[in-house]
């Protein structure tokens, strides 16, 4: 009986207070809706790839060298680690069609075992069949291509024809792009049998690593076996590593971003509970005297916070595993081919960050309750004493209190009679508005240090990418109209200091370079004459320093080339090794052969001329290659605003919550106001007048932790081939703000529009 | 001429289909500068006539006329220029800004009120000059309640309406409120309404409207209305 009574006391006290139930709900729903999403967004997207490599059997290192004999493949199987091992045949051939594609050949001398093709339509290839291929799925449908289709392959000018068995996905190409971002139209992959290919011979190796192999050990082992190899990891092979960044990243943002939505939503919560409790006051009072034992009660008020929270936890948790992996999927599903999609089941930390919501209001409410139980039966039975007004420090200096108007002293004094809920409200705008600067910072610094990069550091127009048969840079200065040329020799090399060693470029350039700015903020600084400048981003993942001694291991080369660190060159993106012609030729006796050439202000001569060459390969332009690059990090950009909109509902419940808080507790004052005769413009004039003051000062002390987040955000999202550089624009910082304002005011207008349904009967009953 | 009419008033309260009617068929006068007590248990409708007159509340049927104006004809925003310029009012539970001083709330007054008298005047003739900078938690409950009459007499009305002044208050200090009230109605030439279930109250008053069921009882005329000090309850 009693539990019942009780029950439906319970639940119409719900809907009573419908409102303030469902903010609590809201509130620790978008908490856990972007943890959980974000959360659910990495481990779906690693959870996809993993399941794809470890299908396919993905290699576990990779090696490049030639040849890879039968022999060599004996050595290397008997490496101890080592589970499989496959040689192959890689090279990229121009497809006899008018725009000229290139496909990667991948020959095979067996049936393929490492790294399978997934085979989506037509059949598979025969480890016979010499005249058919399976091509590159997406290759295939931006150039209509089917199987039983003819694809021809010009090596040396030779046609060479195939017969197209099947489409097929490859999980070592997830993501396959010769420049930033996928071209299916002109670039894509191909697998045939290596013995259709006679005059080229395999070049490389796959292998495959006993499940309790040590990874380093075995790569070092090889390494030893053939120092002039270039082995990779799976942590250095592009789609490995693309897919690994994006992970990185969701897991960095399901950090920072969600714990700050939970933080606002808690501050929250603790108010509406504990208004809630303090408007039961006097029901507890009746209740206790009617002889309710403590246990109940407690109980009974602990389900005001338990339900919703329960509820809305839940609720965030579910709804944030559908939404946000959805979007960011999308997004991925741009720069990445996935063959299907697969959802983690719900994680530890999700539970956690979900159990947590409903923990901590519950302690809240229950910290409120112990607080109103610890008085006598008899002190609850009586309303609160209403709270003393208090002189405020401000009036002392009685010249500014004089001058102020009635109606700022009385919005003054009003402010400060509840301190807890006007430093709720102003967090409330100020939250609001450090989210919108950092969403919009955080955009803002994408095209920042991306811009930096290929408008700042990079002084030319255009670039052109020779092919091996290029040749002297001077010849090419003397031919080409333009007013400024100079050569670059790009080398694939590994890079070894301080312990470590990374698969990267060293970019030689001419000593007397003025192409590429590589000081501070964009500025030009001459090559030095000695040593290798290595970029901000290399240096720090070597962790090595200038003077520090470093090791350029060139594949093909059995001896590495030593050389010491001179400069550290500050760009932004890329893992690069910077050294001028003399320095390059002073530790190496291969010569200086252009493998691109830069051209600043070209004319249309010059253009001409460039792109008749036959050693041409392509041209790049920094003005495409910076929207590429934004292209890569569309992802992340993607994330961002997902955080904006959250930051933007967040900033609405809580501002409309406190609102409305605050107008239930002077209710019985504005209709007293009304009695007196004020109209229903001046009370609301009154009451934005409030409000007007709390936006403003929340959006000021907003500007400067919005800032500070920024930062902090950016920089754990960091990808290892850039710096990120952040920065807010002036725009933007004005955007949020008036944002903000706008926002509160919206928020302000609808509850000043309450103002009408007061009743002023209202003011003439007893307190309650 | 009569400053007050209530002609045929009558109001009902519609809630969840069913129907009450708080005031009916009510007709009563009052005069100008005359003090008068609507007396009556609770429930009887006495608060509802007090809205009524007050313009807080509409009519469903029937005329009140105060002074020139007929309020029940009166829009929503005219009915707020009455409460503002004719109206002041004293309530049973004072009614005070809590963050206010006691100046201040009267100032409050003087805000909206074009031909309002100077508060720290009003404030020293209910006798509160020197506690004028105290909050109302600082302030006992007569002394509360004078505040909220020197509230409503600062905007200088034609019209005062008190709902159970004395409510809240032990009978000396009830009685001391009254005398004020009384005082003013003298001075001033304000007409007095006070709304009240005290029977002890309606010898002071020179009208006495006893009201029962919504419905008036009787309309009494004290032709020699008692002084404070013969009023003990």
């Amino acid at each position: 009986m009693v539990r019942n009574a009780l029950r439906r006391k319970l639940f119409r006290d719900m809907w009573q207070n419908r409102l303030q139930f469902l903010a609590v709900i809201l509130l620790c729903a978008l908490g856990s809706w972007v943890f959980s999403g974000l959360d659910a967004s990495w481990r779906m997207l690693e959870t996809s790839a993993q399941t794809y490599f470890e299908e396919q059997n993905l290699a576990d290192l990779w090696i490049t060298r030639s040849p890879v004999d039968r022999n060599a493949l004996t050595r290397m199987r008997s490496v101890r680690g080592v589970a499989d091992a496959q040689a192959r045949l890689s090279v990229e051939l121009t497809v006899d069609l008018p725009h000229e594609p290139t496909l990667l050949v991948q020959g095979y001398e067996e049936a393929v075992r490492i790294n399978r093709p997934l085979l989506q339509s037509g059949r598979a290839l025969l480890e016979s069949d010499l005249r058919g291929c399976l091509l590159d799925e997406r290759f295939a449908q931006a150039n209509g291509l089917s199987p039983g289709d003819r694809l021809t392959l010009l090596v040396g000018g030779e046609p060479y024809t195939y017969t197209i068995r099947g489409l097929c996905l490859s999980a070592e190409y997830l993501s396959l792009a010769k420049s930033a971002t996928p071209d299916p139209l002109n670039y894509g992959f191909v697998i045939l049998n290596a013995a259709s290919l006679p005059l080229l011979s395999p070049n490389g190796a796959v292998l495959t690593l006993a499940p309790e192999a040590d990874t380093q050990a075995v790569k070092e082992a090889l390494e030893a076996l053939y120092p002039e190899a270039l082995v990779i990891g799976r942590d250095a092979q592009s789609a490995v590593k693309s897919i690994q960044m994006d992970v990185d990243m969701f897991r960095n943002l399901s950090y920072v971003f969600p714990l700050l939505a939970f933080a606002v939503a808690a501050m929250i919560v603790l108010t509406t509970v504990s208004r809630m409790l303090e408007n039961q006051r006097i029901q507890m009072g009746t209740l206790k005297a009617l002889g309710y034992r403590d246990g109940q009660l407690r109980r009974h008020y602990l389900s005001y916070a338990f339900y919703p929270s329960l509820v809305g936890s839940f609720l965030g948790l579910f709804v944030g595993r559908w939404t946000i992996p959805w979007v960011l999927w999308n997004m991925e599903i741009a720069r990445h081919v996935f063959p299907y999609r697969l959802n983690a089941p719900v994680s530890a930390a999700q539970w956690t960050v979900c159990g947590l919501g409903v923990v901590l209001s519950c302690l809240i409410c229950l910290f409120t309750y112990r607080n109103s139980a610890r008085e006598q039966t008899a002190a609850l039975l009586r309303p609160k004493p209403p709270r003393a007004g208090r002189k405020l420090l401000l009036e002392r200096w009685k010249g500014l209190w004089r001058r102020m108007g009635f109606n700022a002293k009385m919005v003054m004094r009003n402010l400060m009679r509840n301190k807890a809920r006007t430093i709720m409200s102003l967090m409330g705008v100020l939250c609001c508005n450090m989210l919108i600067i950092t969403s919009l910072g955080l955009q803002d610094s994408v095209a920042y240090f991306v811009g930096k990069y290929y408008f700042g550091t990079l002084r030319y127009d255009v670039r052109a990418d020779l092919t091996q048969d290029a040749g002297q840079v001077e010849a090419y200065r003397k031919r080409v109209e333009a007013g400024r040329l100079e050569g670059v020799m790009d080398v694939a090399l590994s890079a070894r200091g301080n312990g470590n060693a990374l698969a990267t470029l060293l970019t030689v350039l001419e000593d007397d370079q003025r192409l590429i700015n590589l000081g501070k903020d964009e500025t030009w600084i001459p090559l030095p004459a000695h040593g290798a400048m290595l970029s901000q981003k290399l240096a720090e993942t070597l962790g090595v320093k200038v003077g520090d001694a470093l090791e350029l291991c060139v594949p093909g080369d059995p001896d590495p080339l030593r050389t010491w660190v001179s400069g550290i060159a500050e760009v932004t993106i890329g893992q690069t090794v910077y050294m001028s012609r003399s320095a390059w030729e002073e530790i190496s006796d291969a010569g200086f052969t252009p493998t691109a050439l830069l051209v600043w202000q070209p004319t249309e001569e010059g253009m001409r001329y460039l792109s008749d060459l036959d050693e041409l390969e392509s041209f790049s332009y920094p003005t495409e290659e910076n929207e590429d690059t934004l292209q890569i990090l569309n992802s992340m950009m993607g994330a961002f605003s997902l955080m904006s909109g959250a930051a933007l509902g967040l900033a609405f419940v809580v501002l409309y919550n406190m609102g409305i808080l605050n107008f239930t507790e002077r209710t019985r004052e504005y209709a007293t106001l009304k009695v007196l005769g004020y109209h229903q413009k001046e009370i609301r004039r009154l009451m934005r007048a409030e409000n007007n003051l709390m936006t403003l000062l929340g959006v000021l002390l907003g500007i400067g932790p919005g800032w500070w987040l920024v930062g902090m955000v950016f920089r754990s999202c960091e990808r290892d081939n850039m710096v990120f550089v952040y920065t807010v624009k002036g725009v933007s910082v004005l955007v949020a703000c008036a944002a903000t304002c706008a926002f509160s005011y919206l928020v302000s207008w609808f509850l000043t529009r309450k103002v009408r349904a007061i009743d002023m009967v209202e003011a003439l009953k007893s307190v309650e | 001429m009569s400053y007050i009419t209530f002609e045929h008033v009558t109001k009902e309260y519609h809630t969840g289909g069913e129907c009450v009617q708080a005031a009916n068929d009510v007709s009563f006068e009052m005069q100008k500068g005359e003090m008068s007590v609507v007396l009556g248990p609770s429930g009887a409708g006495k608060t509802t006539i007090l809205n009524l007159l007050g313009g807080m509340d509409r009519v469903t049927s029937g005329r009140i006329v105060v002074g020139d104006k007929e309020i029940t004809k009166l829009s929503g925003k005219q009915l707020t220029e009455y409460r503002r310029l004719d109206v002041g009012f004293v309530f049973q539970f004072y009614n005070l800004m809590p963050n206010l001083t006691a100046l201040e709330n009267v100032e409050l007054a003087r805000q909206v009120c074009p031909n309002a008298l100077d508060p720290a005047e009003v404030l020293q003739q209910v006798g509160l000059g020197e506690r004028m900078h105290n909050f109302p938690a600082q302030l006992s409950g007569g002394e509360q309640q004078r505040v909220s009459i020197a509230r409503a007499l600062c905007k200088n009305p034609a019209l005062l309406l008190c709902d159970e002044p004395t409510g809240a208050l032990d009978s000396k200090t009830g009685l001391q409120v009254l005398s004020l009230l009384k005082d003013v109605t003298d001075r001033y030439q304000t007409t007095v309404a006070i709304i009240t279930h005290n029977a002890a109250i309606a010898p002071l008053a020179r009208r006495v409207i006893r009201v029962r069921s919504g419905r008036i009882e009787q309309v009494e005329i004290n032709e020699r209305p008692a002084s404070i000090e013969e009023i003990v309850w």
